[in-house]
């Protein structure tokens, strides 16, 4: 929600909302910024002032090219709510299959609802430019809902033609259209909603060409290569806001291939269709690119979500031939499977909590820290029981993550030191 | 990167104003633009069907149901062809595991010709080049079924149950719209 910009009681005179003060820069854009964000610009404007490092002029020019906005409000949440609601709701008109009225007709319903939404948006949005509103939320929930909608069009037009049920091929469309959508009108909301049908349409291809679990986990891992590797793409390019969604739902991706791989069952030999192959060579050119181009932790991020790949392959491919739960007598390649898929989710799991870090978005931290938990719970439950007990597992683990953290401690502390002797 | 950049941190998911003036023109035309390339999206993911609803001639053929949900679409009877091959499992004539994956590795494209015989129309043997006349459906026999987009009738979830049990008795025909290219569009499907 975009509230009016929100000053501390002690700003210095200049602040937005004040009347007379210079306004931005005529080219400035203008950016949204937290209320916190906001109030550690005045205290550091205040400082800078003092020491005489800016005028009040240019000070007052720094601080209206930001207006307050919160990320997450209540009508934020209740919007985005309401926008996923009504566009599954519309998408289940579809699937009722309303036939009081005839097939075109209902399409062309489904098109002229698509188009309002779309002028709507439009026209909120000029109008929101007009006030000086960035980041309203109604606009955003109505482009989300035409990124919706967009989807009953394409249902709509598949059941009136009597396209086969199970299409992949129309989810891809619908989030190729979302992505166009979310790009022309730089929407965050549709943009999300597009890279997650897009994924999911690459996997479903992949897993309607009949290949086993082998092609399922490395379509995902693939999927999230490609995905974080788009994301570096637009970080460099500046487009900041559009890189989060790409590299977010690339993580999420990759954790979730490496956990699927990681379950102890005869997988399939390395066999996949051509939707696989091209997706891993287009998901490999891009993470080439990305690394070719991307500074430190972009190529740390490109490197740990291409490790995640080879994982992911390495342990779908690994096969042996018992089940874990089938026997007590576990032979060898199982024990040193489990062990090996244990270390290496660990591992990547980590090596994303500290990207997080790196990158200072919680968010990928606490997606990391909720993936090990659930992946660790799950080994210790369901595949390590028979093995070693549960509680063994979480001990090991525990174990070996507060030795991680005394080493990192350990290495910031002489980092800190290193620095004191430096500058003295 | 300056200590403005590194500390302020503007909310990524936010964004500068959109352009005013001149570029709201281009703007709006990219919005006209991303609209026109989705129905064309839209139209090449449906050609098959779109085509031969157009421009194809039509074909009766007999069909048998089974009665799924497509969790997008809703209720359909999906729908088998006796009179097309079915030339995944040959039980009558068995192959050897040689000749299986030589079988296998043809898979892919498969051109069904269609001819008439009585009131409806039969398939004849699956072949990988198109016919050079005559009507023919062109297919995928890459997996477990052969598929030729004629394989769903959606209908209202109530009609549905009530249209496979009137159907079972195997005296249903679909009526179907073929177009020179093999591509075909169910119209539709009514008991005899």
């Amino acid at each position: 929600m975009t509230a009016p910009p929100t000053i501390p009681p002690d700003a210095p005179a200049g602040s937005p909302g004040q009347p007379g003060q210079p306004g931005p820069a005529p080219h400035a854009p203008v950016v949204a910024a937290t209320p916190g964000q906001l109030h550690w610009l005045e205290g550091e404007l205040a400082h800078w002032q003092s020491e005489g490092l800016v005028d009040p002029v240019a000070a007052s020019a720094i601080r209206n090219r930001y207006v307050a906005s919160r990320r997450f409000t209540l009508s934020h949440i209740v919007l985005t709510l309401g926008a996923c609601f009504v566009g599954l709701g519309l998408i289940w008109l579809v699937a009722s299959n309303l036939d009081q009225m005839s097939p075109l007709v209902r399409f062309l319903l489904m098109v002229v609802i698509w188009l309002g939404l779309i002028g709507t948006a439009e026209v909120l949005a000029a109008r929101r430019e007009r006030e000086g509103d960035t980041s309203s939320p109604v606009v955003g929930a109505v482009r989300l809902l035409a990124a919706g909608a967009f989807g009953a069009v394409v249902f709509q037009a598949a059941q009136s033609l009597q396209v086969p049920a199970f299409e992949p091929i129309l989810v891809g469309v619908w989030g190729l259209g979302a992505v166009l959508w979310a790009y022309a009108v730089r929407g965050v909301a549709p943009l999300v909603l597009g890279i997650g049908l897009i994924a999911f349409w690459f996997v479903w291809q992949v897993m309607s060409a009949g290949e086993g679990a082998f092609a399922v986990s490395t379509a995902l891992a693939a999927a999230a290569l490609a995905g974080v590797s788009v994301g570096v793409v637009h970080s460099m390019v500046g487009w900041r806001d559009f890189a989060l969604p790409w590299r977010e739902i690339g993580a999420a991706l990759g954790l979730v291939a490496l956990f699927i791989a990681a379950l102890p069952f005869a997988w399939g030999e390395a066999a996949g269709s051509i939707a696989l192959w091209l997706g891993l060579a287009v998901a490999g050119g891009l993470a080439v690119l990305a690394l070719a181009r991307g500074d430190r932790v972009d190529r740390f991020e490109v490197a740990l979500s291409a490790l995640a790949l080879a994982l992911t392959i390495a342990l779908s491919l690994w096969r042996f031939d018992q089940d874990v739960m089938d026997t007590a007598n576990l032979p060898p390649g199982a024990w040193a499977r489990a062990v090996f898929a244990v270390v290496a989710y660990l591992f990547v799991a980590s090596g994303y909590a500290v990207l997080g870090g790196m990158r200072d978005t919680s968010r990928l931290t606490w997606l990391a820290t909720a993936a090990l938990v659930i992946f660790v719970t799950v080994q210790a439950f369901a595949v390590f029981a028979p093995i070693v007990s549960g509680a063994a597992l979480f001990l090991i683990v525990g174990l070996v993550l507060i030795g991680t953290g005394i080493l990192a401690d350990r290495g910031r502390r002489r980092l800190v030191s290193e620095t004191k002797e430096a500058l003295s | 990167m300056t200590a403005l950049e590194s500390g302020i941190r503007p909310d990524p998911a936010q964004q500068p104003l959109p352009p005013t003036g001149r570029s709201r023109a281009g703007h709006l035309a990219r919005v006209v633009g991303v609209v026109l390339t989705s129905l064309a999206l839209l139209a090449v993911a449906v050609w098959p069907q779109l085509s031969a609803r157009f421009t194809g001639d039509e074909v009766v053929l007999r069909v048998q149901p089974v009665d799924p949900i497509d969790p997008f679409r809703g209720a359909y009877v999906d729908l088998g062809y006796p009179d097309l091959p079915r030339q995944q499992f040959d039980e009558v004539n068995p192959v050897t595991e040689e000749e299986q994956q030589a079988l296998d590795a043809q898979r892919g494209i498969a051109y069904v010709p269609l001819r008439q015989q009585g009131e409806v129309w039969v398939g004849g043997e699956v072949v990988r080049t198109a016919p050079a006349d005559g009507l023919y459906l062109t297919c995928d026999d890459s997996s477990w079924r052969l598929r030729c987009g004629i394989e769903s009738w959606f209908l209202p979830q109530a009609d549905a149950k009530a249209f496979e049990d009137a159907v079972r008795d195997g005296r249903a025909v679909a009526t179907v719209r073929v177009d020179g290219s093999g591509h075909a569009a169910l119209v539709d499907v009514e008991t005899r």
